[in-house]
């Protein structure tokens, strides 16, 4: 009796009166579906793009960044488990409606909207609300996201983002089973749909010691990308750091991400990073063409940029992402 | 019988039925903070809720 079914992420949760979510965030108030964190992010800051990551979209820019409590998956390894595994009572919330985000981006000079930290599809009504209001004001909108999401309500949303940074947390059902309480099949389809809708999409990966660090593991990974997204698709590599419930692991060794990195290259991604290792090369950009370094980072910092417009500045390859 | 001494024992001694008494409630209170903490808000209630997007109302739901 006045049961709703979420529609919004395959989880598909069937929720009795006051019943809420797996995401902890959204419940049944009398047969309808509420969410309960519009308009009320516990997380606000000015971040740099690059640490989304996105690294082929207005380099140097930063992004306001906003998300609120609450996450459709419960990775052992959340980084940021603190607001996503909580419900809203737990966290500390500002009133920050739709209008204020996109009037507090433009006062603090970020070109872009960054929907990160915890999960944009359970905060998805306001990430929509705010995205629409941003378009208007030219402002790039990004979505960081594990991308477990149905697709309608996805592409509904594709019609308002620029860019995607998506979480692919590993390249096997058995991983998403163990790791995330989730499968990989509605995952992978909603970069497929982001991609054939225009959306940037970079893809990331955090390589974690034991659970997907094995040559197959990265090949699979990298070979997935390069043909279903193409060779363009950047691929973020990170770094593990021992959080949440996986605190028995050590650190990614820098010797493993070097071979990752090695793996993807070599099968014939053009764009492949390594995150959370600020010095190690494999953060800078490399035109693939000419070979010339064309961004030099250093962590999230751009120390050269070679750029000019959409090209290499050395050889004029259009190198894909969005630049202006 | 006392296992704590003080300067003036009328006043500060502690017996052991009340060393241990202290030590439960340091065993106790924070367990029962905790319970009690999945009950009560931490900080401020949710205000933000608004009618969600994409889901089935109860019509189209069996049981």
């Amino acid at each position: 009796m006045n049961k709703v079914e979420c529609t919004l992420c395959p989880r598909h949760c069937k929720l009795a009166q006051g019943q809420r979510g797996d995401c902890r965030v959204r419940t049944n108030v009398n047969g309808k579906l509420f969410s309960l964190v519009y308009g009320n992010p516990c997380a606000v800051h000015v971040d740099p793009i690059e640490k989304k990551p996105v690294f082929h979209m207005l380099p140097g820019t930063t992004a306001f960044s906003i998300a609120t409590a609450g996450c459709n998956l419960h990775c052992l390894y959340c980084q940021n488990w603190e607001i996503s595994q909580s419900q809203p009572e737990e966290t500390r919330n500002s009133a920050m409606a739709p209008e204020i985000v996109v009037a507090s981006t433009l006062q603090a000079g970020c070109r872009s909207i960054a929907y990160t930290y915890s999960e944009p599809v359970v905060f998805y009504e306001y990430t929509l609300d705010t995205s629409r209001l941003a378009r208007e004001k030219n402002i790039r909108n990004i979505i960081v996201t594990a991308g477990y999401i149905e697709q309608e309500p996805l592409l509904e949303l594709c019609k308002v983002t620029d860019a995607a940074s998506v979480n692919l947390k590993g390249i096997t059902d058995d991983f998403y089973k163990k790791m995330c309480n989730a499968t990989l099949r509605p995952v992978q389809d909603a970069i497929l749909a982001m991609k054939k809708k225009g959306v940037w999409v970079e893809i990331i990966n955090l390589v974690i010691p034991t659970w997907n660090d094995s040559d197959d593991d990265i090949r699979g990974l990298a070979r997935w990308v390069k043909e279903n997204c193409g060779k363009e698709t950047p691929l973020h590599l990170s770094r593990f750091w021992p959080m949440h419930k996986l605190q028995n692991l050590p650190p990614t060794p820098e010797t493993t991400l070097s071979r990752a990195w090695d793996i993807s290259r070599a099968e014939g991604l053009d764009y492949v990073y390594v995150g959370n290792i600020p010095e190690h090369p494999g953060n800078s950009t490399k035109c693939p063409s000419c070979e010339k370094i064309i961004i030099k980072r250093y962590g999230y910092q751009i120390l050269e940029n070679h750029m000019d417009g959409g090209k290499c500045g050395y050889c004029k390859a259009p190198i894909p992402g969005i630049w202006q | 019988m006392r296992i704590l001494q003080s300067a003036d024992p009328g006043d500060m001694a502690m017996t052991r039925k009340q060393f241990l008494k202290i030590c439960a409630l340091a065993v106790i209170g924070p367990v029962l903070g905790r319970i009690s903490g999945l009950f009560t808000p931490k900080t401020t209630p949710p205000n933000g809720i608004k009618e969600a997007r994409y889901y089935r109302s109860p019509n189209t739901l069996a049981g």
